[in-house]
């Protein structure tokens, strides 16, 4: 059991994790049918729960997951499972239809009419009232502590983001602030704006769907569950004193140290490759790293629209495309930094601290 | 559009199952949630001490009349129903309904006038306003028809107060007409009130503790917000407040809600939380110095004041015991949520030093009141924090940690700067020490001289490994061979500093043993010095003194010449030592150093010093020489550093490293800082910031908390390496003391009493006034020099003193100094003791600076609440008829056999223990004989003086009465009056006294 565990600590790092669920994701999608079968639903919450089962009598795992704040992350993991099998099972039957050109099945009830009352009110008000038992039975059940007044001088540790934002914690390991807790966020808001706009497209409006539309659907995904959810997993479980990563069955010491090498750009290109000092002039010093961020947005959209994105580039006319190129690519910044601190050790691609500009 | 219409697209009928069932439990819910909220533990607390207070009120209740009023007030009760008969019996008496009409008429009329009067007088405030206001505004003439108004309305007025008047007397002639008729009733009523108004106030609390359907209405669920009797009861004092961070605010603690009878009386045995508090004379009661409405509970006591919870308030288990009952009962949690958890009841003492910090010691010294009277209870109020100042006083833990308080305590001149330095000077250790001896004794202080103060600092358990052993040995034999070395000859000292102490002084031949023996026995060594074979019996057991070193062994430490030259002048070995002069001749001094001298340990001597391994020498020189040197200039170094060069370079690092200085002045390092944490906020460290290592997880398994870790830091300070891997420099290096579990809960409590005092407003904290600030010096002093090793104040110390017989041969207890000694001769007694009896133990020379003989004398004035330095009692003039009586008197009462009678001693006077008489007049408070002439027993409870009076009649000793006119036998007070005479002339004699009038018969 205990060298379980120990394999389990070991193998829990934030590169696996993430593209474990990233390659979970794809394969959930590759063969959906099949991964939306009743086998596969079942068999994956009976795996969590007897995880959960087996892992609840360790101390440590008890420690952490059994707290009143943390419970509730279970749940949200319980519920997305639950939410996206939901969707994705009726996306598969749907094009299955779709394919035998019988159309989805939420058409078949698209033409029929009841009334508001009872049927559409009367649910809604029985949800309210489950809704209401089921707060009144979380705050008793799960009371939040009495914690002492708020002291500047002594910020808890690990200083934890609500539940909610512990996606953009994760993203400041890998960015500064003003990257990490402005721009991205600001991004991610902007997109779901735009997304109505760039996306004029009316399939899957009002049915489940996938294979009528791939490419959306994957890259929302993507976002939401790998880059959204599994990070809040990640930060609220795995993520203890000194955000330092901690295994499921670790205990969080304050002591754990881990060692920091991580290295900029400019000094791998400059020191290590050319084996020259660092040039005074920071243009020059910072050259490589700019030019590869301006090549990242303004080269890569046009070679993508001859190459990989061809077709959609086509269906969606040049300013359109550019938008969601300039999206895409943005939110595509953060698993390749993640990346490329985890291969290299790369700190910064631009690290100009004169003027407190880092990228 | 194809629409088509279903009737419905749910089963309605089961939607209203689900609809019916979610409804109920959304019931259960809300239910729950109530009384989830109602149900708090506090308001069963609270019930549960509202049955037993209402028990309790009716026992007092049963009780509240005394028995022997019990048949007066059955007397009372009978004539009151008499009373009442008598006044039902003349219910028919027209007269009676006259009276009574008569009454109710006056007090209706008297209703009607004064109402009316009133009526008047408000719409005359009103028409006044209106009255000036026009005035202002449209002129005299304009507004003369309000004027008119108005004076008629006062008129009005006035008409109808002296009608009131007469309806007044009117009443009052009624209701005394009616008075007559239940004069008898009332008069036996109010007596009957007089004997039962403790029973009634009793009765009507009571009323309010029944659990009767109108108090079980008002604390019914919901019902409970308006008005119920079990509510948060709470104190909020503006004199201390709570640290919110960003604003402070009056200090809030609601413990009073379960601790309701905290500060009550009779609840001493009650289970918890319905005690009293153990020590309602000084804390809590509304009569004490720390009344709960002041102060709080929480700023002693710490722990979460607004908590109404068991454990949210953050009670913390005394032992593991208590902690598994707690978790049992309570469910109880260490709540880490809070910093400051409540102290422990062990540490619970540790509240008391963070508004005191101006005082050292609550107990350890006489505890008299502002009038000099010794209190009834005058036990210590907090035993183990004074132990455990005393500790870190005693072992110098100040030499090492700065701890603010101790060494400047705010706002008061009464540092405790004058005992830095708690070890031996080294300056000049080589002529006192060989390398061989300080190898020995570095190994182990305590194996050679088990009761001595000096940590044990190598051979712990985090240097178990082979190199860190051979390191060691490395280390004493470079510290041994730096701190020899170092040291400088006797008479390096500037010969211009004006304090230049007297040359060493060189024994001129071995002495006797013998007699330094009794010597060292008598002389007064052994209120500081312990000697194997020679121990002072108290009378209770023996006593070991531990201010001074043992010198059990001290002939295998140092040589025959160091002793003697050391007791002949400590000062000028070591010019701040504590040791004082005892004045010894020469010859005193041979016998005394040569009966020290041999006392040695030959096991002890015939131990080799440690050797070591020179490539170890070289290795640890070389990483010292790498902090400043490359490693090729350092290797080349050390091939050409000779190996006592090597041994300077890592003794001094040693040295430097494990503080030496701290507690021993060393040559070249006077100005060290302290190596260790500060510790004048210990008490309030963050838990997280401590490091406990492994110890949480691994043996002993360390709570989370500040006073485990202290303790274990105590017990056991390199344990917190235990399973580390570090480097030889950063591993821990506090010494091992040996304390005891007990001396380390009491430092324990002084380090936890440590705290920030931010919350507590400069005007709340204890600061002293001028008497106790004269004592808190005097106390200082005290325990500097060690005064209570011969003399015991108040029952405090001289211990030594019983070993003496007669008690009066030796060092007196100094009860009562301030009212019998005269501050003039004191000081110069302090600055030069003279001898004043005949007796072996000699007072010593401790070179008292003015500034500390005056704190002395001010002390013992202070104490007894003398005035300072001068006061205005004076003898009275001899008159010439009285002298021969006087002179009579003093031949008659054997003075002289007890009593020197010649300054200095003459050779006749060979053992008289009693004080020199021809000092009198200088020495003593004249105020001071007269009491003791009375009663010496009273004053000293041991002395062989005699009593020449009885204590209680008057009646003088037989061999002195007579000597005036026999008492008046028809003035009871003549006897008195006549010893008082008696006593004043006799006092006068001796205030007059001069050698030429001393008789010389009886010498």
């Amino acid at each position: 059991m205990e060298s379980i565990k120990h394999l389990i600590d070991r193998l829990s790092s934030p590169q696996i994790l993430f593209f474990g669920s990233l390659v979970i994701l794809v394969l959930f999608l590759v063969n959906l049918r099949r991964s939306t079968s009743w086998k596969v639903i079942l068999g994956s919450f009976a795996a969590l729960a007897a995880f959960y089962a087996w892992a609840l009598m360790d101390k440590n795992f008890r420690s952490i997951v059994l707290v009143p704040d943390n419970v509730p992350i279970t749940l949200l993991l319980v519920l997305v499972m639950f939410f996206t099998f939901l969707g994705f099972r009726k996306a598969a039957a749907n094009d299955v239809r779709i394919g035998k050109g019988l159309g989805p099945a939420e058409k078949d009830e698209t033409d029929l009419r009841v009334f508001v009352w009872p049927d559409l009110v009367y649910v809604e008000f029985i949800c309210l009232i489950l809704l209401t038992v089921i707060l009144v039975a979380w705050a008793i059940g799960l009371q939040a502590p009495l914690e002492p007044p708020a002291n500047p001088s002594k910020s808890p540790n690990p200083s934890k983001a609500p539940w909610y934002f512990l996606g953009l914690q994760e993203m400041l390991v890998y960015y500064d602030p003003w990257i990490a807790g402005v721009l991205l966020p600001g991004m991610i808001i902007m997109g779901l704006m735009a997304l109505p706009y760039i996306d004029p497209n009316p399939k899957g409006n009002g049915y489940y769907t996938f294979k009528e539309r791939p490419f959306a659907i994957s890259m929302f995904m993507g976002g939401f569950l790998v880059l959204w959810v599994s990070l809040i997993i990640l930060g609220t479980f795995l993520r203890g004193p000194n955000w330092n990563f901690f295994g499921p069955f670790e205990q969080w010491r304050i002591e754990k140290v881990e060692p920091l090498l991580n290295v900029n750009l400019s000094e791998y290109i400059w020191v290590k490759w050319m084996g020259v000092g660092l040039p005074k002039s920071i243009l020059v010093r910072e050259g490589f790293g700019i030019l590869g961020v301006i090549f990242y947005f303004g080269a890569l959209p046009p070679i993508l629209a001859f190459t990989a994105f061809k077709k959609l580039f086509r269906q969606m006319g040049w300013i359109r495309y550019n938008v969601m190129a300039f999206l895409f690519l943005m939110m595509m910044a953060l698993p390749i930094k993640m990346l490329l601190r985890w291969s290299f050790n790369l700190k910064y691609i631009v690290y100009i601290p004169e003027y407190f500009f880092n990228i | 559009m194809g629409t088509k219409h279903v009737e419905h697209h749910y089963d309605i009928p089961r939607l209203n199952r689900v609809f019916a069932w979610s409804s109920l439990a959304l019931l259960v819910s809300i239910v729950g949630l109530v009384w989830w909220d109602y149900s708090r533990p506090w308001k069963r607390i609270q019930r549960d001490f509202m049955a037993r207070d209402l028990e309790k009120t009716k026992n007092d209740m049963l009780a509240a009349v005394p028995a022997d009023k019990q048949a007066e007030l059955d007397a009372l009760e009978k004539d009151l129903a008499a009373a009442k008969a008598e006044l039902d019996s003349r219910e028919r008496d027209p007269k009676y309904a006259a009276d009574q009409e008569r009454a109710k008429d006056a007090a209706a009329r008297q209703y009607i006038v004064d109402s009316t009067a009133k009526k008047i007088k408000s719409v005359i405030d009103s028409r006044r306003f209106y009255y000036e206001q026009a005035l202002k505004d449209e002129g005299a003439e304009a507004a003369e028809p309000l004027g008119k108004e108005l004076h008629g309305l006062i008129q009005q007025r006035n008409a109808k107060l002296d009608e009131l008047k007469v309806a007044d007397e009117e009443a009052k002639a009624a209701n005394d007409a009616l008075a007559a008729w239940t004069k008898k009733q009332d008069e036996t009523q109010t007596k009957i009130n007089e004997i039962t108004k403790k029973r009634d106030l009793l009765a009507k609390k009571a009323k309010t503790l029944e659990p009767d359907w109108i108090n079980k209405t008002r604390n019914a669920v919901i019902l409970d917000m308006l008005q119920p009797t079990v509510k948060p009861k709470q104190i909020v004092t503006s004199k201390i407040q709570d640290d919110w961070v960003f604003e402070k605010a009056n200090k809030v603690d609601r413990c009073t809600s379960c601790h309701l009878a905290i500060d009550k009386e009779g609840w001493e045995q009650a289970p918890q939380p319905f005690r009293s508090h153990p020590n309602l004379a000084l804390f809590v009661s509304s009569k004490s110095p720390h009344k709960m409405d002041d102060v709080g509970c929480t700023v002693c006591h710490q722990g979460r004041g607004w908590a109404m919870d068991f454990e949210r308030a953050t009670h913390t288990p005394d032992d593991e015991k208590q902690k598994e009952e707690w978790v049992e009962k309570y469910g109880w949690f260490h709540d880490h949520w809070w910093d400051e958890h409540m102290f422990p009841k062990t540490f619970s003492e540790a509240g008391c030093y963070v508004c005191h910090q101006e005082q050292l010691q609550f107990g350890n010294f006489p505890r008299r009141d502002e009038k000099g009277v010794m209190p009834e209870n005058a036990a210590a109020a907090a035993p183990l924090l004074d132990q455990g100042i005393k500790l870190v006083y005693d072992y110098g833990c100040y030499a090492c940690h700065k701890i603010g308080p101790m060494l400047d305590p705010a706002g008061s001149d009464l540092g405790m700067r004058d005992f830095v330095k708690r070890g031996p000077d080294l300056r000049h250790v080589g002529v006192k020490l060989d390398e061989r001896f300080v190898n020995k004794w570095l190994q182990n202080p305590k194996h050679f001289r088990p009761a001595t103060r000096m940590p044990r600092i190598f051979g712990l358990e985090n240097h178990e490994t082979p190199e860190l052993k051979a390191r060691e040995q490395v280390e004493i034999n470079s510290v041994a061979y730096y701190i020899v070395s170092r040291s400088t000859p006797f008479t390096s000292k500037d010969p211009n500093d004006p304090n230049q102490p007297e040359q060493p002084q060189h024994p001129s031949g071995p002495g006797d043993a013998e007699r330094g023996k009794s010597m060292f026995a008598s002389v007064g060594c052994l209120a500081c010095h312990t000697m194997n074979g020679i121990e002072p019996a108290t009378g209770k057991e023996q006593w070991k003194a531990t201010f001074g070193p043992d010198l059990s062994a001290v002939g295998s430490k140092t040589t025959y010449e160091w002793i003697y030259s050391w007791i002949m002048s400590p000062v000028h070995y070591a010019p701040d030592t504590r040791m004082p002069s005892l004045r010894l001749t020469p010859d005193e001094g041979r016998d005394v150093a040569t009966f020290l001298a041999a006392q040695r340990n030959e096991a002890f001597d015939k131990e080799e010093p440690i050797g070591y391994d020179p490539k170890v020498l070289d290795k640890v020189s070389e990483e010292y020489l790498l902090t400043t040197l490359t490693v090729d200039e350092a290797s080349k170094r050390v091939a050409t550093m000779s190996t006592e060069d090597k041994e300077l370079l890592v003794g001094e690092k040693i040295v430097n490293r494990y503080g030496c200085h701290g507690c021993h002045w060393i040559p070249g390092k006077e100005n060290e800082k302290q190596i260790g944490t500060e510790l004048t906020e210990e008490g309030s460290k963050d838990v997280e910031r401590l490091d406990f290592g492994y110890l949480k997880e691994e043996p002993p398994h360390l709570e989370p908390t500040n006073y485990a870790w202290f303790q274990q830091k105590l017990l056991h300070p390199r344990s917190f390496d235990r399973g580390r891997d570090k480097t030889p420099e950063d591993l821990l290096k506090m010494p091992q003391f040996d304390f005891t579990e007990e001396q380390a809960k009491a430092i324990t409590t002084f380090i936890l009493s440590l705290r920030k005092t931010g919350t507590i407003p400069y005007t709340s904290q204890k600061h002293l006034n001028p008497r106790e600030k004269a004592i808190e010096k005097g106390h200082r002093i005290l325990l500097k020099h060690n005064c209570q090793g011969c003399h015991s104040i108040d029952g405090h110390g001289g211990e030594t003193m019983a070993s003496y017989l007669p008690p009066d041969a030796g060092p007196p207890p100094i009860d009562g100094a301030g009212k019998k000694i005269q501050s003039q001769w004191l000081f110069t007694f302090l600055k030069n003791p003279s001898k004043l009896r005949v007796i072996s133990v000699r007072m010593p020379t401790f070179g008292f600076t003015d500034a500390e003989a005056n704190a002395v004398i001010q002390y013992l004035d202070a104490i007894w609440n003398e005035s300072y330095p001068f006061d205005s009692s004076q003898p009275g003039k001899l008159s010439p008829e009285d002298e021969p009586v006087a002179k009579q008197m003093f031949e008659k009462a054997k003075c002289q056999s007890c009593h020197v009678t010649s300054d200095p001693p003459v050779a006749t006077d060979k053992d008289k223990v009693a004080p020199n008489l021809l000092l009198a007049k200088v020495r003593l408070k004249p105020n001071w004989v007269n009491e003791w002439l009375l009663n010496p027993q009273a004053l000293q409870p041991n002395t062989k003086m005699p009593s020449f009076y009885d204590d209680t009649d008057f009646t003088p000793n037989p061999s002195l009465a007579k000597f005036f006119e026999p008492a008046n036998e028809n003035d009871p007070d003549a006897i008195k009056k006549q010893a008082h005479k008696q006593i004043d002339v006799f006092r006068d004699y001796l205030f007059a006294l001069r050698p030429e009038d001393v008789p010389k018969a009886q010498q």
